[in-house]
């Protein structure tokens, strides 16, 4: 069994958030323990990916509080929050195609100050299956390819919460047991997921929150 | 929601008190001021009847200088408070300054020939007050370059900011600048003590100025709460179709 | 914070003198907005020499200009930028690795570039030190205030167009102590006062540059 490297806990408590003139929706209330997934779903626009910014801070919310063991969040511009959560954003344009995939993921490991980041690099790679590709130019990468790298690129934060916008998209059926193998592993270590998509992975104790316009979800 | 909108309008009830009640100042500012300047002051007993064009010329200077130091300062305002009047007001007092901005300019140009023989000098003072008419257009170029009018305010303001940080290190640099450069032909108006024949004509305008000034931003900014309002009132009828 | 500072840094330089020449262009621009000015005055030996600090400058801020929108437009359609401003390096930190990038790219090619240039324009080699100290403050703080103008400009209609736009006014008093400098060297007056404010223009800038450009990636970020 995996040892526990994370024990934090997260809750929402009555979160709303506006965009532009329109309100995506309100009273917003759900709590995550360690080994934690949360699954947003909702037609598009409803506000799923805006709920993970939010909790990355890269977008301000309206009303409500997000408790991060038991402190909110929201309140104070502490950089040190950055460093709880991998964001995975919903397409995987920031890789850049002249370097390979491991020297993609070399960058933000060097940026997230991972120790031993050679073998953590090897490890992540290893993980999402790209471990013969890494040396490869992501040029020539197929789009799930790119998909996996940009997943790998959130284990190898090494972070108790993975905030994931459309982690399966691309994705085979392959690549989606290595996804829901990475995940179960991170989970048994005490993690935390919180994901939009419209898929139903097959994962213990999944929390669903349904997302719609000005309405109470979860 | 509604503490957003409370703001606007509160100012608008102040704005349908106040644009009137400056158009009308301004109209007999200008009524008198043109008249003390144009027919009832005396001639100046060396620049003759070109003086005249000083009651336009340093009215409007003074003015492009206090309507970005004003923008600056509400963009501040808006910035730290996130005061919704006085976000638009920035926006809405650009043009108005920039214009007053080029008058001055173009009034210095027109003073110019006849006392220097040159349209243009690359003087100090014109050289400033052209530095701060590009201040002025790369701002209203910023605020209107973004499809999101709100983006285009918050960079604006940043911009604002900065730019009342560098006006003095501009000021003194062009100064100094001149100082070295300039031959000293151009004979430079010390201004003595003003006569008071001239003083009362040249208040009054500036107080006609700045009346012009009050009106057209009421106005501007009435119209700019009133075009938000429409936007959101159209998405509100997209939203409930949909 | 060293480390993943000059990642940043690194990354950027590689990625831009990776895709080949896109290093030289800046370098290949400057020569020739030198050689176009020097051929509009009719290569006038006497005209362009006495012209000579005013081209060099104008050619230096042009090329220099050119290069902010790579080092900052790039990273802000595809994404990196959402996700650098994601991690726990400050955004102050983060927009002064993109700035000395810039510089680097930009500035730093442009001092060799200037001796190319400098015969093409007759300056006597006893005003070149000069010149280029005076250059090198110079480009540093264009690397700042553009830096600046690239982070107000980003996500707008004509980044490019607007940034030289906003930018150009902002850089009139260094500038003018730029010209002075050079004019000064080149007529062997002192010139110790210009070097001087030129660098205390670059001091002062140096931590509210980056300062006024985090705050504007952030509140960018934050309404996008």
């Amino acid at each position: 069994m995996a040892k526990r490297l994370f024990s934090s806990t997260l809750s929402f408590a009555d979160v709303a958030c506006i965009r532009g003139n329109r309100l995506l929706f309100q009273n917003f209330s759900a709590s995550l323990a360690a080994g934690g997934v949360l699954r947003l779903a909702g037609a598009n626009g409803a506000g799923k990916t805006s709920l993970l910014r939010i909790v990355a801070r890269a977008l301000p919310h309206a009303a409500g509080r997000i408790l991060w063991d038991g402190v909110n969040i929201l309140e104070n511009e502490n950089i040190a929050h950055n460093a709880r959560f991998a964001f995975l954003p919903a397409d995987d344009r920031d890789l850049k195609l002249l370097e390979t995939a491991r020297e993609n993921l070399h960058f933000w490991a060097v940026l997230w100050c991972i120790e031993n980041s050679a073998a953590a690099i090897d490890a992540a790679l290893a993980a999402m299956g790209l471990s013969s590709l890494a040396d490869t130019p992501v040029r020539v990468f197929s789009a799930g390819q790119k998909r996996r790298l940009s997943l790998a690129r959130i284990i190898l934060k090494q972070c108790p919460l993975w905030l994931l916008d459309e982690p399966f998209n691309a994705l085979d059926d392959a690549a989606i047991d290595l996804l829901s193998q990475a995940m179960a592993a991170h989970l048994a270590a005490g993690g935390m997921v919180m994901m939009a998509t419209h898929h139903h992975p097959d994962i213990k104790n999944m929390q669903t929150a349904h997302l719609a316009a000005a309405q109470v979800a979860a | 929601m509604i503490r957003r909108f409370a703001n606007p309008t509160r100012f608008l009830a102040l704005a349908r008190v106040v644009m009137p009640l400056a158009a009308i100042l301004c109209a007999f500012g200008f009524g008198l001021g043109l008249w003390l300047a144009l027919a009832a002051s005396p001639p100046d007993y060396q620049q003759q009847e070109t003086v005249r064009i000083m009651y336009v010329h340093v009215p409007a200077a003074w003015m492009a200088l206090f309507v970005y130091t004003s923008m600056a300062i509400a963009a501040i305002t808006g910035f730290v408070w996130k005061h919704v009047v006085a976000e638009l007001y920035a926006k809405a007092a650009a043009p108005v300054g920039a214009a007053f901005t080029l008058i001055c300019l173009v009034t210095g140009a027109l003073w110019g020939q006849p006392m220097w023989g040159t349209w243009w000098a690359w003087d100090a003072r014109m050289t400033s007050v052209l530095v701060l008419l590009f201040l002025y257009l790369g701002y209203i170029a910023l605020v209107d370059a973004f499809d999101d009018p709100q983006r285009g305010i918050n960079a604006g303001a940043i911009l604002l900011i900065v730019g009342l940080v560098n006006i003095p290190v501009i000021k003194f640099s062009v100064d100094w600048w001149n100082t070295l450069h300039q031959p000293a032909s151009l004979t430079r108006l010390d201004a003595p003590a003003i006569d008071s024949t001239m003083l009362w004509p040249l208040l009054t305008m500036a107080f006609a100025f700045k009346m012009l000034f009050v009106a057209l931003v009421c106005l501007r900014l009435q119209t700019e709460i009133m075009r938000r309002r429409l936007a959101v009132r159209h998405q509100q009828v997209a939203g409930e179709a949909a | 914070m060293t480390g993943p500072l000059f990642a940043i840094v690194a990354r950027d330089l590689r990625l831009t003198l990776g895709r080949g020449s896109e290093g030289l262009v800046t370098v290949f621009f400057f020569v020739l907005v030198v050689s176009v000015f020097a051929l509009a005055l009719g290569g006038d030996t006497a005209l362009v020499a006495r012209a000579a600090a005013g081209i060099i400058w104008t050619a230096a801020v042009l090329s220099a200009l050119l290069t902010l929108e790579s080092v900052y437009h790039r990273d802000y359609a595809d994404g990196t930028l959402d996700l650098l401003l994601l991690s726990p390096l400050s955004p102050w930190h983060i927009v002064a690795a993109k700035m000395l990038s810039h510089w680097l790219l930009g500035g730093a090619l442009l001092l060799p570039a200037a001796l190319v240039a400098a015969p093409l324009l007759f300056i006597p080699a006893a005003a070149l030190p000069v010149l280029l100290l005076s250059l090198l403050f110079g480009t540093l703080y264009l690397s700042l205030l553009g830096g600046l103008g690239a982070a107000l400009t980003l996500g707008s209609r004509r980044p490019g167009v607007l940034l030289v736009v906003i930018v150009l006014p902002l850089y009139t008093p260094m500038l003018l102590l730029g010209g002075m400098a050079a004019a000064a060297a080149l007529a062997e007056m002192p010139v110790r006062p210009y070097l001087l404010l030129q660098a205390a223009l670059f001091l002062a800038a140096l931590p509210l540059a980056p300062a006024a450009a985090a705050v504007s990636l952030t509140t960018n970020m934050r309404s996008s």
